[in-house]
């Protein structure tokens, strides 16, 4: 994984995961998609970081059987109340290192 | 002859089996992220071996694969005891609710039939002159210092079981809130919590509570004793009422045990 996206792929796939539910393919298709496939994870990473979301709470999951049986994920009320809250701790933090960087957005 | 994917997941499935049905879970998981991902490469036009290959190396190292689902799959101290809080927290605020029910029984009851069958207090027990002077401060109208007792012991019945519902309906609001992400800090312990698990327990505690109040009523009974049968009554009937109305769930939930890892709303 790109060490950049250390931290952050709890906060992705709540993110990817807002729009609907997805399995775990498309969800790792997606984040791609949306990164413009410059955030390329361990494909394998992202089922244990499902796993662990899903023990916090923040994400429910289903067997779903669409010609092949898959795990369907969606998003809990809790686990928007975490997007709600990591989106702006980044946002926080991003403005707070562009000021130290000199950086005008 | 194996492929490479027939390898990885003969790999998979000896290493994630002593996980039990999380370790299933994570297995068909790679398995149809792996299968997906040939498919899809191929349908690109890309060959059979290319595919394999680079779904393989997408997928990144069994072994870190292995140790992200046992770490997670791990339940840690602090995991443990959110967990606990979460099914004390439900248990209790649902035990709250349905003895909050008896209180209001027990209130009819004392309003209707008067407090004997609510307060356990004997005919000929004697109290000391100093508590007698006590309970006469706050009973004045009592007509005996063991009608004051009756009277402060039925007040104190009714009025704590009462509270302990109300303390129960707000355990339930806070939980049912928390569940959906309105409770603060109180959110991973409702998230944590397992109804499944609590709702066994329920049955068989509140069951187990219902057979011994119904058993001390009917001894009661049998002997002729009426001071506080209400009580006993009420609890047993609120007790198996809650009983009856977990027993659904527990017995969905010892019938058909879930997919490890399954949240529920």
């Amino acid at each position: 994984m790109t060490p950049e996206l250390h931290g952050h792929l709890d906060l992705m796939l709540l993110a990817v995961l807002k729009d609907g539910p997805l399995h775990g393919y498309a969800l790792i298709t997606e984040l791609a998609r949306r990164s413009d496939q410059a955030f390329q994870v361990p494909e394998g990473s992202v089922y244990p970081a499902l796993q662990r979301l899903e023990r916090r709470g923040y994400v429910q999951s289903q067997w779903s059987d669409s010609g092949r049986r898959r795990r369907t994920y969606a998003l809990t009320a809790v686990g928007q109340r975490q997007l709600a809250t990591g989106t702006r701790d980044w946002w926080q933090f991003s403005a707070r290192l562009n000021c130290v960087l000199g950086v005008t957005a | 002859m194996s492929d490479p994917i027939d390898d990885v997941l003969d790999d998979l499935f000896t290493r994630l089996a002593p996980l039990g049905p999380a370790g299933r879970r994570a297995y068909l998981e790679a398995e149809a992220h792996l299968l997906q991902a040939v498919a899809e490469d191929e349908a690109r036009g890309a060959s059979l071996d290319a595919a394999y290959s680079a779904a393989l190396s997408r997928f990144g190292e069994v072994s870190e694969y292995v140790e992200g689902v046992d770490a997670v799959n791990r339940l840690g101290f602090r995991a443990l005891v959110t967990r606990l809080v979460g099914d004390a927290w439900l248990l209790g605020a649902l035990a709250g609710f349905f003895v909050g029910l008896a209180g209001v029984a027990l209130a009819v009851v004392r309003a209707v039939s008067g407090v004997v069958l609510v307060a356990s207090d004997l005919s000929g027990t004697v109290l000391s002159k100093a508590r007698c002077a006590q309970l006469a401060e706050y009973y004045p109208h009592a007509a005996t210092c063991l009608q004051a007792s009756r009277l402060h012991h039925a007040d104190e019945i009714v009025g704590s079981y009462q509270t302990l519902g109300l303390v129960g309906v707000g355990g339930l609001v806070a939980y049912w809130l928390a569940r959906r992400g309105r409770g603060g800090p109180l959110n991973r312990f409702a998230a944590a919590a397992q109804p499944d698990l609590v709702a066994v327990v329920g049955v068989v505690g509140a069951g187990t509570l219902a057979l011994l109040q119904f058993l001390q009523g009917t001894a009661d009974l049998a002997v002729g004793a009426r001071n506080g049968l209400a009580t006993s009554l009420a609890v047993g009937a609120a007790a198996a009422l809650a009983a009856v109305a977990l027993s659904p769930r527990a017995l969905a939930a010892l019938r058909a045990p879930r997919p490890a890892g399954t949240v529920e709303r």
